[in-house]
């Protein structure tokens, strides 16, 4: 069914091909279950990761979604545009991963859990996509050359999970059946 | 840095700009060189090896040696440079005529450099092979290496001396760099900024670079390695070590570097960006020809934030873009700037978006089944 999630200054509305499409990190199950797990190893501080949004497509399956919009504070975000934000987005989606299978274990019914699973078996499409967004992607070659590194780090960092990434902005064409995304007011400006 | 340098007091001149008409692909092109770090970037067949060569023939040839005064201005300039060209550039039966851009019908090449003093060198070139240079001298000009792509270490051995004998088909550049290879390396204790040049090189190659019985040796805490048995990564490494510790390298001196990212590791093109760079700031004006966008963006890069960088790698760093232009495509054109982002023509970021491109398309189809 059709389903408008807006994520910082964008909406992504998906279509009616999305048999799933919410929030996950806004999830009872996340906010309340998964990020039980955290505490503190050698001192540093660790707790459950969760990407933005879980979507499942009739045609093309499973898909994680981690959106970042890092206009207006570049320079406090341009360590992350040079790789991190790839480690970020990929242990995002091993905790994510590692929850729905905790979801399908429990009487969760605010998502299709076991549908989900299901839907991680072998053999079938699961993607992952981080969706950024930064200043310097105006140039649109100079974007494609620094989205390419970034997903070849995403996917080198996945490779253990059998998933398809790649990573979009709104300034090269979407890759991704039957989602539109689009800016909402104030979108690209410095923050406060 | 080195004795060179403080024999000439006021300095050798440097390479400021050159006029190229009808030269190999050149039409009609002036170029503006930085003082310090000059980076050709193009697609095959662009002429920036013919570009790199030609400055080089001019540079080895328009001035006189250091401390040579004027002993080399008997001999004319015009034979020096029909020689050089035709060494260098090897046309068919030495006819240097052949550089002439190929039109129909006869033609001449123009070619000028300017040098930071204020000289001109240059030379007119018939396709009857008539060459004749301009009058004047433009004074001292230091050393000029010319790395050709293929390292020349492991070929050195008997290379010089069958080179003369015209038993080889190679061309002048790497005779040249064997004759210079072969320079003796400074005694005594190497100066502060010659070891801040040389030590990452030996940190990299593992060992120190010696001449012995007419073989290279690389030789750490393994022992001593001919130069054969290192990779080729590490010989060219080394012969630029070589170059610095003999001090054909020196301040207001020339090098010359076709593909240094040829046969290196994406460290070691770190390694060598960051060399380059090195050599750049103490005064060695550089041009190299690079398709490696780790090699150009990293020099980029330091044009971009030169506050940021480390202060033995602050230097002035130009780009020129080289692209084929004309319905025809015989011709190119050259845009310039001190960031990669400022050419109009980039084939190395073309590239890697084409390969963007490329995955999204996979990608995507991936998305239409399951």
């Amino acid at each position: 069914m059709p389903t408008s999630l807006d994520i910082e200054k964008q909406r992504f509305a998906f279509g009616d091909q999305w048999l799933v499409a919410f929030k996950y990190d806004d999830t009872d199950f996340h906010q309340k279950e998964a990020i039980k797990l955290q505490g503190r190893i050698d001192d540093i501080p660790h707790s459950t990761k969760a990407v933005d949004v879980i979507g499942l497509h009739r045609v093309s399956g499973l898909l994680f979604l981690e959106a970042k919009d890092f206009r207006g504070h570049r320079i406090a975000n341009k360590p992350r545009v040079e790789g991190e934000v790839s480690v970020e987005v990929a242990i995002k989606t091993r905790d994510t991963v590692a929850a729905l299978v905790g979801a399908a274990r429990k009487p969760v019914t605010e998502f299709r859990s076991g549908e989900l699973t299901a839907a991680l078996e072998r053999g079938k499409n699961v993607a992952v996509v981080l969706w950024l967004e930064d200043d310097t992607f105006r140039d649109v070659d100079r974007a494609k050359q620094k989205l390419s590194a970034l997903n070849g780090v995403l996917k080198s960092k996945l490779s253990w999970l059998n998933v398809q990434t790649f990573v979009l902005t709104s300034a090269v064409p979407n890759r991704l059946n039957d989602l539109t995304v689009t800016n909402l007011p104030g979108a690209g400006q410095p923050h406060p | 840095m080195n004795s060179k340098n403080t024999s000439e007091p006021g300095g050798a001149a440097i390479l400021k700009s050159a006029s190229i008409k009808k030269f190999s692909l050149f039409s009609n092109e002036t170029l503006e060189f930085s003082s310090g770090l000059n980076v050709f970037i193009g697609k095959n067949g662009c002429g920036k090896s013919h570009l790199i060569k030609l400055l080089y023939t001019l540079v080895k040839e328009c001035g006189n040696a250091p401390g040579n005064g004027s002993a080399l201005e008997a001999e004319k300039l015009e034979n020096r440079l029909a020689s050089k060209l035709a060494g260098v550039f090897r046309p068919e039966g030495d006819r240097i005529g052949r550089l002439v851009q190929r039109k129909t019908g006869r033609g001449s090449a123009e070619v000028s450099a300017t040098f930071s003093n204020g000289k001109k060198c240059g030379f007119t070139l018939s396709t009857l092979d008539k060459i004749s240079g301009s009058k004047g001298n433009v004074g001292t000009l230091n050393e000029a290496a010319f790395l050709p792509s293929r390292e020349v270490l492991a070929l050195f051995e008997g290379f010089i001396a069958a080179y003369k004998k015209r038993e080889l088909s190679f061309d002048e550049t790497y005779y040249d760099l064997c004759v210079a290879l072969s320079a003796n390396q400074l005694r005594g204790r190497r100066e502060e900024m010659l070891d801040e040049l040389v030590r990452p090189l030996e940190t990299e190659i593992r060992g120190k670079v010696s001449l012995e019985g007419g073989r290279f040796y690389v030789t750490g805490s393994d022992g001593s390695i001919e130069a054969h048995l290192l990779s080729e990564g590490w010989r060219k490494l080394a012969s630029l070590a070589q170059l610095i510790i003999n001090g054909t390298l020196t301040r207001n001196g020339f090098l010359f570097w076709d593909e240094p990212e040829a046969n290196l590791n994406p460290r070691m093109v770190v390694q060598l960006s960051e060399t380059l760079l090195r050599l750049a700031k103490q005064g060695i004006q550089i041009f190299v020809v690079s398709h490696d966008y780790l090699l150009t963006t990293r020099l980029s890069l330091a044009s971009e934030y030169p506050d940021a960088i480390p202060e033995d790698q602050r230097c002035p760093v130009k780009f020129f873009g080289l692209v084929r232009r004309g319905s025809d495509e015989k011709g190119v054109s050259v845009s310039s700037g001190s960031k990669l982002a400022d050419l109009q023509d980039n084939p190395i970021l073309a590239e890697y978006a084409a390969l963007y491109d490329y995955e999204g398309g996979l990608f995507e189809k991936t998305q239409s089944r399951n």
